[in-house]
C-alpha cells in the first residue's frame, strides 16, 4: 500500500529519521526489539505521505503526530513492562490482596523518589505526634491517674471548720474523730490518716521516710487490699503496736521486691516493727493533691492514737478523715447530718475553749478534691494539644495534596493502562500508611526522650513517679488522626478528578492546570495552619507573660547562694530538751565556722514551705474580736541575715536571747499592721492561743521584719512570727516525744555561701555527722531549686504550650513554603514567559512574597479573632496578666509576618531565577 | 489480562475495526483509522494496542518473512468483542436518539 511510496527524501528525511531513532529509546527495550523496525518504517511512510502536502508543513505535521504518540505511548509501554514483570514474578498476582506486596514495593519506590516530601512529612508527623503523646502521657500520669478504688464516687473527705476564725477547713483532732465515729450513722464507714516522718535504720544507710499513720479500716474503706500479706487488725490500732505495711515502690526500692519480707522486722524510729503486708503497685497514698497530706507514704503504720492525743481537745488537728456514704445517702443529707454531729462534738469541748470554738463539719467529694482542682490547667493543655493535632493534620494533608496533584499524570496513565481505581487508591494509601508508620515510630522514640527529660527535670516538683509510660493508645489515636487526614488529602484529587484523569491523558502532557480545586484547598489549609498557630502563640505568649510576672515577685528573701538541707533528731536519742538545744546550737556554730560559709542558720521552717501554723493572741489589738493564725518559725543563728530578709524595725533575735531570759519574738510587717495598725509593735506582747490564757507565757515583740512568701508565689504572704528555738518551752518540746511526733526536732539548715552553694554540701554534711553520724540528711537543695519547685506547675504549662506554639509556627512556615515553592515550580513556564516578555525580577519577587503575605494575613486575622475569644477561658491560670495583653496581641502577628516573609523568600528568589528559555522549551 | 465487558478504548476499537476487513500491517491500520474516523494514532499507540490485543487473544501476528512489515489478523474472540462493542454503541445511539440528541437523519 502506501508503504511502497517514495523512500528517498533527502537530508530532511535522514535527519528526521535519525532523531526518531533516538527518541525510540523512550520505549522499553522489549517493545523496541519487537516493533522498532516497524515503527521506523511507519515513520518513514508517514513522512512521505505528509510531504506530499508540502515539504516543511508535511514534515511538521508528521512530527506532531509522532511526538504526541510518543508522549502517550512510551510511558504506557514502560508501565506495562513493569506490570508484566510483576505478573511473571507472581503468578497469582492481579487481585488486590495478592498484589499488596508489589504495591508496597511500588509505594516504597515512590517515596524514595520523593525524598524531600517523605522526609518533611515524616518529620512533621514525628514532631506533632510526639508532642501530643508526651504531653498526654504526662498529663494523664499527673492528673488523671485513675484512682484504684471501689466506687470512688461514694468517698468523701470530712474536715472541721471554724467559720468565726475564718478557717474554712482543717484536719480532725483525735478526740473529734472518735466522736464522729461514734455519733455518725449515715456513713458506711469513717477512717483517718496523717503523714509523719520516720527514721528507718538497721540497713546500710539510715534514711528518713514519709510514713502514713492510718486507722486500721482505712484500706478496706477505700476498697484496696494489700497485694501481699494482710491489712491491720483493730487490735493493732492501739499504742505499742509494732506492725507495718509497705508501699509497693518502697518495697521494690529498699527490699528489691523480695517476697519473704512478710514477717521480717525493720527498724522504724529505732524500734523493731514487723512487716505484715505490701500494698499493690497501683496504689500510692495519700493521693496527689490530697489536702493537708499529699506526700506519698512509703510505709504505713496503725494510727494508734496516744492517750495525749485523745485528750487534746482543740489542738493537734492533724488527721484527714475519709468516709464512705452509706447506702442511698446523698451528699446533702450527709452534710446536714454532719451539722448535728458537729453540735455533739462541740458539746464535748471543755467550757474554757468551747466559747471560742464554733465548730462545723464539712464534707467534700474525694474526686472533686483530687481531680477537680487540676481541671483548668488540664483543659488548657488538652485544648492546646487538639490545636497542635489540627495543625499537624492540616500540614500533612497539604503535603499529600501537593504530591497527589503533582503525580496526577502518572496516575492518569496507570488508570489508562487498565489499573483499576481501587488499585491506585491502594498504592496511594500504602504510601500514606508507610509515612504515618515511620512518623509514628519516630514519634514514640521522641516522646520517650521528652518524657524522660521532663521527669528528670521536674520529677521532684510534680506529683509523679519515675515511671511515666508513653501512652500507647494516644500514639495510636494520634497516628490514626493524621493518617486519616493524609489519606483523605491524597485520595481526594483522585476522586474529584476522576474525569479529569482521562483529560490529563488526552492532553498527553505531564503539566496540567487541572487541580485548581486542590490548590484552593491547599491555600485554605495554609490559612488554617496560620490561624491555629496564632491561637497557640497568643496562648503561650500570655502564659509566658504571666510566668514572668509570677517569678518577678519579690518573695521577700534572697534565693541565691543558699544551700538548704533537712535533718530530724529522733525522739529516742533526743528525748531531753537540753540535748536538742545543745545539738542545734553546736551544729550552728560548727556550720558557721566552715570555710566559705558566710552565714549559717537552723530553723523549723524556711520560706516557700508552710511550717507550723499557730493561733496567736496580740495584746492591745486594734480589733479585739479578730482571731489570728500565723506561721511560726523557731530559729537558731542569724536567720534574717542568712536568708536576706530585711529587718524593718527593732532588733533581730540574737545570742542574748537565752532559755532563761525574757521571751522575745519578731513579727512580720503584715502581722504588725493587722494587730496594731499604725502603733509601733515594738514592746507589744503576744501569746500562743485562740484567746488570752494561762497556758502560754507572753512574748515581747523586739523586731519587725519584711513579709516573706511561705506558700506558692502569687498567694498572699501569711502573717509570720519568728521565735528563738532556745526559748521553746521544755513542756512543748517534751509533748512531741509523748505524741511520737518529730515536732520541734525537725530542722532545715540554711547556709549562705560566698559563691556556688552546692559546693558546701560535703562539708556541711560532714560537720553534722561529726556530731551524730547516724542522722540521715534529706532534701539537700539550693534555695533557687526550692523556689523553682514552687512554680513548677506553671512552668510546665508554659513550656508545653510554648513548645506547641513554636511547633505550630514551624509547621505553618513549612506549609507556606511548600505551597509557594510548589506554585513557583508549577508556574515556571508562565513565569518564564513573563520574564521573556520583560517582567522585571523585583515585581516577580513581590508577587510571590505578596501571595505568601496575603495567605498569612488572612490566617492572622482569623487567628487573632479566634484567640481574642478563646483567651477568655484563661484568666484562672494567669497571674496579673490581662487576657488581651496588647504586647502579646501585637508581637504574635509580627512574628508570623517575619516568618511568612522568610518562608516566601526562597521560592520567590527561585522564581526570579527561572531561565525563560529553558522554562519555555520544557514541554 | 482478560478484560471482559468493558467499553473498548478508542485505540482498541479502531485497530479491531481496521482488522475486521482482513489482515493488515500497522501503518495500514493507522491510515484506516485516520480515513474512517479522523483519528490520528501514531505508530507507538498502534503497536502498543496490538501487543495488548495479542495478549488477550483477540489478535494474532501472522508469520512473515524477515524484513517485511508484520501483518496482524483478527481472531474470533476479537470479532465477538467488536460485535459486543458495536451493540453497546448501537444502544447508546438508541438512547441518544430517544433523548433527541441524535436525529434519525441527523435532524438539525
Amino acid at each position: 500500500m502506501s508503504g511502497d511510496g517514495p523512500r528517498e527524501g533527502g537530508r530532511g528525511h535522514r535527519l528526521s529519521l535519525a532523531l526518531y531513532r533516538l527518541l525510540l529509546r523512550a520505549y522499553p527495550q522489549r517493545f523496541r526489539e519487537r516493533y522498532g523496525a516497524d515503527l521506523e518504517e511507519d515513520f518513514r511512510s508517514l513522512l512521505s505521505d505528509q510531504v506530499v502536502r508540502g515539504e516543511l508543513r508535511g514534515r511538521l505535521a508528521a512530527w506532531r503526530v509522532i511526538l504526541r504518540d510518543l508522549a502517550v505511548s512510551a510511558p504506557r509501554e514502560r508501565i506495562r513492562v513493569s506490570a508484566a514483570n510483576r505478573l511473571e514474578s507472581r503468578p497469582n498476582g492481579g487481585t488486590h490482596m495478592g498484589s499488596l506486596g508489589f504495591d508496597l514495593r511500588h509505594a516504597l519506590r515512590g517515596l524514595r523518589r520523593a525524598p524531600i516530601f517523605s522526609a518533611v512529612t515524616i518529620a512533621i508527623l514525628a514532631v506533632g505526634i510526639a508532642a501530643n503523646t508526651a504531653t498526654f502521657s504526662l498529663v494523664r500520669h499527673i492528673l488523671l491517674r485513675p484512682l484504684p478504688l471501689q466506687e470512688p464516687d461514694e468517698l468523701v473527705l470530712v474536715f472541721e471548720a471554724l467559720p468565726r476564725a475564718g478557717i474554712d477547713r482543717f484536719p480532725f483532732s483525735a478526740p473529734d474523730f472518735v466522736d464522729l465515729e461514734e455519733h455518725q450513722t449515715f456513713f458506711s464507714g469513717v477512717a483517718a490518716f496523717s503523714n509523719r516522718e520516720v527514721e528507718l535504720s538497721g540497713g546500710d544507710q539510715p534514711e528518713r521516710l514519709v510514713a502514713g499513720r492510718v486507722t486500721h479500716d482505712l484500706f478496706s474503706l477505700l476498697g484496696v487490699e494489700p497485694a501481699l500479706g494482710r491489712g491491720f487488725s483493730a487490735e493493732e490500732d492501739r499504742p505499742g503496736s509494732d506492725v507495718a505495711i509497705l508501699d509497693h515502690g518502697f518495697w521494690q526500692r529498699r527490699f528489691a521486691g523480695s517476697p519473704d519480707i512478710l514477717g521480717r522486722a525493720i527498724v522504724v524510729d529505732r524500734r523493731p516493727v514487723t512487716v505484715v503486708g505490701v500494698m499493690p503497685e497501683a496504689f500510692s497514698f495519700p493521693f496527689a493533691r490530697m489536702p493537708f497530706h499529699d506526700q506519698v507514704a512509703e510505709l504505713f503504720v496503725p494510727m494508734a492514737f496516744t492517750e495525749l492525743e485523745l485528750r487534746a481537745r482543740g489542738s493537734m488537728h492533724n488527721h484527714v478523715v475519709v468516709a464512705r456514704l452509706g447506702e442511698g445517702v446523698s451528699l446533702e443529707r450527709a452534710r446536714s447530718e454532719l451539722e448535728r454531729v458537729a453540735a455533739r462534738i462541740h458539746a464535748n469541748y471543755p467550757p474554757v475553749i468551747r466559747d471560742s470554738y464554733e465548730l462545723r463539719l464539712e464534707a467534700s467529694p474525694l474526686r472533686d478534691e483530687i481531680v477537680g482542682r487540676a481541671e483548668r490547667p488540664l483543659l488548657l493543655l488538652l485544648g492546646a494539644m487538639v490545636l497542635v493535632l489540627l495543625v499537624v493534620c492540616a500540614n500533612v494533608a497539604n503535603l499529600a495534596l501537593s504530591r497527589a496533584t503533582g503525580r496526577r499524570s502518572e496516575l492518569a496513565l496507570r488508570a489508562a493502562m487498565g489499573a483499576d481505581r481501587a488499585r491506585l487508591f491502594q498504592v496511594v494509601l500504602l504510601e500514606t500508611v508507610l509515612l504515618a508508620g515511620a512518623g509514628g515510630a519516630l514519634a514514640v522514640l521522641l516522646a520517650r526522650l521528652v518524657v524522660g527529660a521532663v521527669v528528670a527535670r521536674l520529677g521532684r516538683a510534680l506529683p509523679m513517679g519515675s515511671q511515666v509510660e508513653v501512652d500507647a493508645s494516644v500514639v495510636a489515636f494520634t497516628v490514626a488522626a493524621t493518617l486519616a487526614a493524609a489519606a483523605i488529602a491524597s485520595i481526594a484529587p483522585l476522586v474529584v478528578g476522576s474525569g479529569a484523569l482521562e483529560a490529563v491523558l488526552r492532553e498527553g502532557s505531564s503539566k496540567t492546570t487541572a487541580g485548581r480545586g486542590a490548590l484552593r484547598l491547599q491555600r485554605g489549609l495554609v490559612v488554617a495552619t496560620v490561624t491555629l498557630a496564632v491561637v497557640l502563640l497568643v496562648g503561650s505568649g500570655l502564659l509566658i507573660r504571666s510566668f514572668n510576672r509570677l517569678t518577678a515577685i519579690d518573695a521577700g528573701f534572697h534565693e541565691r547562694e543558699i544551700l538548704t538541707m533537712a535533718v530530724t533528731l529522733p525522739n529516742a536519742a533526743y528525748g531531753e530538751p537540753e540535748r536538742v538545744r545543745g545539738f542545734v546550737e553546736t551544729l550552728q556554730q560548727r556550720l558557721a565556722a566552715l570555710p566559705a560559709v558566710e552565714r549559717a542558720s537552723l530553723a523549723t521552717s524556711l520560706p516557700m514551705s508552710y511550717g507550723e501554723i499557730r493561733a496567736v493572741v496580740a495584746e492591745n489589738p486594734v480589733d479585739p474580736s479578730q482571731r489570728r493564725s500565723v506561721a511560726v518559725t523557731w530559729s537558731v543563728g542569724p536567720y534574717l541575715e542568712t536568708l536576706g530578709i530585711p529587718l524593718l524595725a527593732g532588733r533581730a533575735l540574737g545570742l542574748e536571747d537565752r532559755a532563761g531570759s525574757t521571751l522575745v519574738a519578731m513579727v512580720s510587717a503584715s502581722f504588725a499592721r493587722q494587730a496594731w495598725g499604725d502603733r509601733s509593735p515594738l514592746g507589744q506582747r503576744i501569746q500562743w492561743g485562740v484567746q488570752a490564757n494561762d497556758r502560754f507565757p507572753w512574748m515581747e515583740v523586739v523586731g519587725v521584719v519584711g513579709d516573706v512568701h511561705d506558700g506558692p508565689l502569687g498567694s498572699e504572704p501569711r502573717p509570720h512570727v519568728y521565735v528563738p528555738q532556745v526559748q521553746l518551752a521544755d513542756a512543748e518540746l517534751a509533748s512531741g516525744v509523748t505524741v511520737g511526733s518529730d515536732w520541734g526536732r525537725s530542722f532545715r539548715l540554711a547556709l549562705l555561701a560566698g559563691g556556688d552553694p552546692s559546693r558546701l554540701t560535703g562539708a556541711a554534711i560532714g560537720a553534722l555527722h561529726e556530731l551524730d553520724g547516724s542522722l540521715p540528711v534529706t532534701d539537700v537543695e539550693t534555695m533557687a531549686q526550692v523556689v523553682a519547685r514552687g512554680v513548677a506547675p506553671q512552668r510546665f504549662s508554659m513550656t508545653v504550650v510554648s513548645a506547641f506554639g513554636l511547633i505550630s509556627l514551624l509547621l505553618a512556615a513549612i506549609g507556606l513554603y511548600g505551597l509557594l515553592a510548589f506554585g513557583v515550580a508549577q508556574r515556571s513556564r508562565e513565569i518564564g514567559l513573563r520574564v521573556a516578555l520583560g517582567a522585571d525580577r523585583a515585581s516577580l519577587l513581590r508577587s510571590v512574597v505578596g501571595d505568601g503575605l496575603l495567605l498569612v494575613l488572612s490566617g492572622v486575622a482569623v487567628g487573632l479573632g479566634a484567640a481574642a475569644g478563646l483567651v477568655r477561658l484563661l484568666p484562672a491560670v494567669l497571674f496579673e496578666t490581662r487576657v488581651h495583653d496588647p504586647f502579646v496581641f501585637l508581637s504574635v502577628p509580627l512574628a508570623l509576618l517575619v516568618v511568612a516573609v522568610a518562608a516566601s523568600l526562597i521560592p520567590a528568589l527561585r522564581a526570579t531565577r527561572v531561565d525563560p528559555m529553558r522554562a519555555l522549551r520544557a514541554e | 489480562m482478560s478484560v471482559p465487558d468493558r467499553p473498548l478504548t478508542p485505540a482498541q476499537l479502531h485497530v479491531l475495526l481496521a482488522l475486521a476487513d482482513g489482515p493488515r500491517h500497522g501503518y495500514a491500520i493507522m491510515k484506516a483509522a485516520a480515513e474512517s474516523a479522523g483519528l490520528s494514532m501514531g505508530p507507538g499507540t498502534v503497536y502498543g494496542t496490538l501487543a495488548r490485543l495479542e495478549g488477550t487473544g483477540w489478535v494474532v501476528e501472522l508469520p512473515g518473512a524477515a524484513g517485511r512489515r508484520r501483518n496482524f489478523q483478527l481472531l474470533p474472540p476479537g470479532r465477538s468483542a467488536l460485535e459486543r462493542e458495536a451493540a453497546r454503541l448501537a444502544s447508546l445511539a438508541e438512547l441518544l436518539r430517544s433523548k433527541r440528541l441524535l436525529g434519525a437523519g441527523s435532524a438539525r
